[in-house]
């Protein structure tokens, strides 16, 4: 709190009054205006990061000239809402107007704050932002009781909640965000070729001689300066980065690009000592004249704190990446990807021609060859997509990966392929084969369906609905021999032994039934 | 002592497993969670022989299957109704529709079982929701409606309340006193016949009948 009223000391100190910077309303002393700011305009809070160590900060000063802005605005409403559209207690108002309970100390007498209407205290608990004027305002208004009815009625409610369009504010702010970055990475990136080019002047004009590197770095460190300002020594106390505090083993040391103190603390890593080189090369795109790699002393290096090379290099290093074409394992994996697609795509198209197919066979009516021709289509293709993403997972798992980044791809890629095999190639068997003839070598992928017959879409015999059936028939058994089962633990424990020969013998018939209908659904059953 | 089978058929929610649990435990829970599959409970009644001489009751004992109402148990219900003595076919009489379920489960009884000693027994179930004057009837399924019908099929017909308790037990009692009945006869045609044919065969008999008497060791 201090530190704001010093920050912004320097406009109200006008004959010996304090002026507060809000409302303009004049005060005899510090504490005063101090505490006038706290209550009136809630300054209580932790605002006093203004004095940010590194040089973005006076872009947040902007944000925060507006939060202020609006805390006053939104504080000043409150004392301003309307009430004359409030209903007083009177003996035509004297229930409450959803429940009609009589309003009483114990059922409560509140207002609705929008509508004006009486409530007990129960029908009255939603809460809703409202300016001065009883209007729904969504950003500036203060949070206020109301009733269901205009809790449900105001703009944008939703049963999930209300939808308030902040789109439209948050990109502007990310604009200004984003240009402001632009920015400071223009603004590096001009230090860094004036910086450059001027060492390499300096080295260049100077030779190598032992005696002139006294002149060389004087002359150095007077460039530096005039490239960038330095922040002042005694100002800094912490390194802005790790904020660890500076002393006799944390020296200071001055950042070349943007002014400021940082450490050098090696585990830390907030600033390096880098070569000239290594800078110039990771950013060939920006326009060096004087530098030459081969002539400069390749062991000068300037110290630049990681914040600067973040911003200069990150970019840079990305980009490059994305130009470089992809590795081996990445092409197959992004081939297995698009697959998998394909798959995914057909299966709907195929279930959906299998249920035309089936529904006209139930009607008796004629099939229709285009219908079945298509099916059949779309099975070929799906059994070659399947075929050819078993290849593919295959060369996936066989390759070696050339580092631990390849190495978690792999390994993420062969789960995924795995959990989709199982998924899908399942459900594969359960698509019925469009022929007769090729139900014996339905377990490989090259089976060449042809279409003979409509009512040839058959399983052991047995429709998909019939399967449908026996299938929930086999689980209702098998639920029912597992609680028989159950209970004959619990006969046996309470030694009923009577019971448990009658349990017994209805187990068996559970257990012949079961095997009656896995016989009856062969492969199609649970394994 | 004899056993009896007996299965509960009926619409899901009707109440057989109260009515169950209401006759073997003699409790109600308001909040019963939906059968799953076909749950087993057995109970013993004694009934006064009033045609013999004898003073002595028998014991029987019922062996109750409880089917889930739901229509996914529904292929589970052949199992549990055939061979059964009895079948309990539950209806609520808050809820006509229950009559009709029931009346299927009465016909599907008799094109697949057809066996004339079979006792079916049309069952009224939540009289208890019927009879409270101040709150209103909710009966839908008038009693003479569900007689008719049941006269007309030959079956037992009672309305009964799981709740309070109300008919279970004369229920199960009356079911248990008919099966008796006809096991007696069976088995009196049955010793007639053994009877004729072998006159001078000596009966031993190996079983030694159960006390049910938890102070017993054979209990």
């Amino acid at each position: 709190m201090e530190s704001e009223v010093l920050s912004e000391g320097h406009r109200p100190v006008r004959n010996n009054e304090l002026e507060c910077p809000v409302c303009s309303k004049t005060f005899d002393n510090l504490g005063q205006l101090n505490h006038h700011l706290d209550f009136d305009h809630g300054f209580d809070g932790d605002e006093s990061k203004g004095g940010n160590g590194t040089s973005s900060g006076k872009f947040i000063s902007q944000g925060e000239e507006s939060l202020e802005a609006d805390n006053k605005r939104v504080r000043h409403q409150n004392k301003l809402m309307i009430r004359n559209h409030w209903k007083k207690p009177s003996p035509e108002h004297q229930n409450c107007h959803v429940c009609k309970r009589p309003l009483n100390q114990i059922n409560g007498c509140i207002n609705c704050r929008k509508c004006g209407e009486l409530f007990c205290k129960m029908d009255c608990r939603n809460v809703m932002r409202l300016n001065a004027n009883a209007e729904y305002d969504p950003l500036n208004g203060r949070w206020v009781n109301c009733c269901y009815q205009c809790f449900i009625r105001r703009d944008g409610y939703n049963d999930y909640g209300s939808v308030v369009d902040l789109i439209d504010q948050f990109k502007t702010l990310r604009h200004k965000k984003n240009e402001d970055k632009k920015l400071m990475q223009l603004q590096l990136e001009n230090r860094l070729v004036l910086l450059i080019d001027g060492i390499s002047r300096i080295l260049k004009k100077n030779g190598n001689g032992v005696f002139m590197s006294y002149r060389v770095s004087k002359e150095i460190s007077l460039l530096e300066r005039t490239v960038t300002a330095w922040k002042d020594d005694r100002a800094a106390l912490n390194c802005p980065i790790c904020s660890q505090s500076f002393g006799l083993t944390l020296r200071k040391h001055h950042c070349r690009l943007c002014g400021s103190i940082v450490c050098d603390n090696k585990t830390t890593n907030c600033s390096n000592q880098v070569p000239l080189a290594y800078l110039a090369n990771a950013a060939t795109d920006l326009p060096f004249k004087e530098f030459n790699p081969q002539t400069v002393d390749k062991d000068y290096s300037i110290r630049i704190c990681s914040q600067c090379i973040h911003i200069l290099y990150v970019g840079r290093k990305f980009r490059r990446d994305i130009e470089q074409p992809a590795s081996i394992l990445l092409a197959r994996c992004e081939s297995i990807y698009n697959l998998s697609q394909v798959i995914s795509n057909i299966w709907p198209l195929l279930n959906s021609r299998l249920e035309e197919i089936e529904n006209a066979q139930k009607q008796n009516a004629s099939p229709n060859p285009a219908l079945i021709a298509e099916a059949t289509k779309l099975r070929k293709k799906l059994l070659r997509a399947v075929e050819s993403y078993n290849i593919l997972t295959r060369q996936i798992s066989s390759m070696s990966p050339r580092n631990a980044a390849q190495k978690k791809i792999q390994q993420s890629f062969q789960i995924a392929s795995s959990i989709f095999i199982t998924e899908k190639i399942l459900k594969l068997k359960s698509i019925p084969i469009i022929s007769p003839r090729v139900n014996e070598n339905r377990g490989s992928n090259e089976s060449t369906p042809e279409v003979q017959k409509l009512s040839d879409i058959v399983f052991n015999d047995l429709t998909i609905k019939e399967i449908k059936v026996c299938r929930e028939e086999l689980m209702v058994l098998k639920e029912q021999k597992f609680l028989v089962e159950s209970m004959i633990e619990n006969a046996k424990k309470q030694r009923k032994f009577d019971e448990i020969a009658v349990l017994d013998r209805n187990l068996l018939e559970l257990k012949g039934k079961i095997e009656e209908i896995q016989n009856r659904l062969g492969e199609q059953g649970f394994h | 002592m004899f056993q009896f089978k007996l299965v509960l058929l009926g619409d899901s929610s009707v109440g057989k497993s109260s009515i169950v649990h209401r006759f073997v435990k003699d409790s109600f829970d308001d909040f019963r969670e939906s059968t799953i599959g076909a749950a087993f409970l057995s109970q013993t009644i004694k009934i006064r022989d009033t045609s013999s001489d004898s003073t002595e009751d028998t014991v029987i004992k019922f062996e109750i299957w409880d089917t889930a109402g739901q229509e996914r148990y529904k292929s589970l219900a052949p199992m549990y109704y055939r061979n059964a003595n009895a079948a309990l076919v539950v209806y609520d009489i808050t809820q006509q529709d229950s009559l009709s379920k029931a009346q299927n489960w009465v016909n599907e009884l008799k094109n697949k079982v057809g066996d004339e000693d079979l006792i079916i027994c049309l069952l009224g179930n939540k009289l208890d929701l019927c009879d409270s004057s101040d709150n209103g009837d909710k009966r839908a399924v008038m009693t003479d409606e569900a007689k008719v019908y049941a006269e007309e099929q030959d079956l037992l017909f009672y309305e009964v309340s799981a709740k309070t308790g109300q008919g279970v037990k004369d229920v199960f009692q009356s079911i248990g006193e008919k099966l008796y009945q006809i096991k007696k006869e069976e088995m009196l045609s049955k010793k007639g016949r053994q009877a004729a044919s072998a006159k001078d065969s000596v009966n031993v008999k190996l079983q030694r009948p159960s006390t049910n008497d938890p102070t017993s060791c054979c209990y």
